[in-house]
């Protein structure tokens, strides 16, 4: 006789503030191991994959924000990305570089400020690096708001998309032409390799920034625009205004991105173009539109897939990562439309519950097949 | 001729085109309100078919034969891989939820399959077939895809008007509901909108073809064939028939002027900026019509 095993939800659980504590520090020990690990390593690919993944963890995050919690697609954010990645470039080529210049050789400041020989960075390396991203984020972040103001009231839905993907193209196209020679005068021994931790940290820090924002009054503000404009609106909410605000702080953080992908290694103005938008947007459909722990898993995930599986693959596949990201955008659209996550943020009680879950998964298998060998 | 010319010229030519595809596009709109970001793939399938079919007849059967062979094929390959999309990848999405991000996801993953596929199997360049030898001068051609687009939009309209799937399609895009009510058939009008969206796109794959005697890389796909005719579609009025024609027009001399008076490079500036400036200042497009905001 078989025994239909009742299926029983695990109960949402409440952990106490003293877990909470110490579970928190646990995992910032972990983190921090691994950060360590991942900078002694000997490997020259694994600190690169990693700045990778914290690059476009942040601008994929800051894509969520528009499209998870705001509710709107956009599919120009490459183009954001990208007057980042110029603003900074133009700073270090044209500012920082010759102001270094009287006083030391070319190479002396590449030594400086990339650190092509030894593993350290420099004090003012890390400072011109900081300060060049932050400036980046800024004017990216104003570009972001005068397009927000031309564009978010007038325009919803598939319009904004559409036109967000012209401006995107637009700005490629304005840089591809206005800056003729690409970015090839910034050496390609500039690559910034050795240290993991300067990513990771502004990484961490947009987290946390992005957290405080969603939770804030505007960030409630935007989530009850997401799920319906005209109640918000009515209940006394600036749609308009803080639409714009979410655009202008996405905008911001996908300039930071950019601003740091300069320091990571010399690009081409087409790389930013759709299929970076579109690469951002799989990340977070992926992870679940509105949730940035999920972002935060699928981004690495994908980056992973990128350089360690594909490269094992034929040629002409790992050529076409296209191919395999159709078909994983189709089959998270199929088969589980809220991606990863959901809208669900990772919290200690949503850990916790989600242990219990596992545990009670593994003892209905478990049971089911004692009760097997019973019967 | 002088740049004046040239421009319009290749200018009435390449619109005439991006008419026919974005004719592709606002079809689909009009009826399920969803931007078809893989029409230019299926553009490449109808593009793809015709290469091979003509490659394989060349010397077996006169020009005419293979023409029609060809055309036909590339036809029928077009509409089985649109109808298999809509059934498989559309359809699902579209009863399980009428939120308006998914359905454009789902298309765009569409899209990247195909492409990736086409670019596996063929990356290189390939030379059209020439399927019209009497069409030797840029005017000939000129008059040739004008009579080709206008012979489609006519056609189109008297389908939509006068036939009564015509009117019960139009029934489909004003009212999903009330049209079931009325006993039509959804799902049928659904997919014989995406079939006669296919046959647009095999013909536009020829029309294609026969503009561009350099031919077409199937990695070109959505960016060259699809993007600029899709924002074509866009200025015209997405969703409207004659709006789809006037905006690839447009777009069309745009960009060839663009060329014609050594801009070329400043072409995509063009493009997207008119389409920036016309969604600001009309979103609903030229011809559009707007559409009021429901509660």
């Amino acid at each position: 006789m078989k025994n239909k095993i009742k299926k029983t939800q695990a109960p949402k659980k409440h952990v106490s503030k003293k877990t909470q504590l110490i579970s928190t520090i646990v995992a910032i020990v972990l983190f921090a191991v691994v950060s360590v690990l991942i900078d002694g390593s000997s490997s020259l690919m694994l600190p690169k994959v990693f700045n990778k993944i914290c690059i476009f963890s942040i601008a994929a995050l800051s894509l969520n924000l528009v499209c998870g919690n705001l509710g709107e697609l956009v599919l120009g954010h490459g183009g954001f990305v990208l007057i980042g990645y110029v603003v900074s470039y133009l700073l270090t080529n044209y500012v920082i570089f010759p102001a270094l210049q009287d006083s030391m050789a070319m190479s002396e400041i590449y030594n400086v400020i990339y650190n092509v020989h030894g593993s350290e960075l420099h004090a003012a390396g890390y400072a011109i690096i900081i300060g060049n991203a932050i400036i980046a984020a800024l004017i990216t972040a104003v570009f972001g708001y005068i397009v927000g103001v031309i564009v978010l009231g007038r325009l919803k839905g598939d319009y904004l998309a559409i036109v967000t993907l012209g401006f995107g193209l637009v700005f490629v196209c304005l840089v591809q032409n206005l800056i003729p020679n690409g970015f090839t005068s910034l050496n390609s021994s500039s690559k910034l390799t050795g240290t993991p931790m300067l990513f990771a940290g502004f990484l961490v820090l947009t987290v946390f920034l992005l957290t405080m924002f969603i939770k804030s009054r505007f960030g409630r503000g935007i989530i009850a625009i997401r799920e319906d404009a005209i109640a918000a609106e009515s209940s006394g909410i600036p749609v308009n205004k803080y639409k714009i605000l979410a655009f202008t702080v996405s905008a911001f953080f996908a300039g930071l991105a950019g601003g740091l992908y300069c320091h990571f290694g010399p690009q081409t103005a087409v790389q930013f173009n759709q299929d970076l938008s579109i690469l951002l947007l799989l990340y977070i459909v992926l992870g679940g539109l509105g949730s940035f722990t999920g972002t935060l898993i699928a981004t690495p995930l994908l980056e992973i897939l990128n350089s360690y599986v594909l490269v094992v693959l034929p040629a002409s596949f790992s050529n076409n990562p296209k191919i395999i990201y159709g078909i994983l955008l189709i089959c998270i659209m199929l088969f589980k439309n809220k991606g990863i996550m959901g809208t669900n943020e990772f919290g200690w009680d949503w850990f916790y519950t989600l242990l219990d879950k596992i545990k009670l998964f593994f003892k209905r298998v478990f049971k089911k097949r004692k009760s097997e060998v019973a019967s | 001729m002088s740049q004046f010319t040239t421009g319009l010229v290749n200018g009435v030519s390449i619109g005439a085109v991006f008419a026919l595809i974005a004719l592709g596009y606002t079809m689909i709109y009009g009826i399920v309100k969803m931007i078809n970001f893989a029409h230019g793939e299926f553009i490449v399938v109808g593009g793809f078919t015709m290469y091979g079919m003509n490659k394989l007849l060349v010397s077996k059967v006169p020009l005419w034969a293979n023409a029609t062979i060809s055309i036909i094929t590339a036809i029928v390959a077009c509409v089985v891989v649109v109808l298999i999309t809509e059934r498989l990848a559309y359809r699902p999405l579209r009863k399980r939820d009428n939120n308006r991000i998914n359905p454009l996801i789902t298309a765009i993953g569409v899209s990247y399959i195909l492409y990736g596929i086409f670019n596996l199997i063929q990356s290189s360049q390939l030379k059209p077939p020439a399927f019209f030898p009497f069409l030797e001068t840029r005017v000939d051609k000129m008059i040739f895809l004008l009579a080709v687009t206008t012979l489609c939009l006519v056609l189109l309209t008297l389908f939509y008007q006068k036939t009564k799937l015509g009117i019960a399609t139009r029934a489909v895009s004003e009212n999903a509901d009330a049209a079931k009510l009325m006993g039509i058939n959804n799902d049928f009008t659904i997919a014989l909108t995406f079939a006669l969206a296919a046959i647009m796109a095999a013909i536009s794959a020829l029309l294609f073809y026969t503009y561009n005697d350099t031919g077409m890389k199937f990695s070109d796909g959505t960016l060259l064939i699809g993007l600029i005719p899709f924002a074509a579609a866009v200025v015209g009025g997405i969703g409207s028939l004659p709006g789809a024609v006037v905006g690839g027009f447009i777009i069309g001399m745009v960009q060839e002027m663009a060329a014609a008076f050594g801009l070329s490079k400043w072409q995509v500036l063009f493009i997207y900026g008119i389409l920036v400036l016309v969604l600001l200042l009309k979103p609903s497009g030229i011809v559009g019509r707007k559409e009021g905001e429901k509660v």
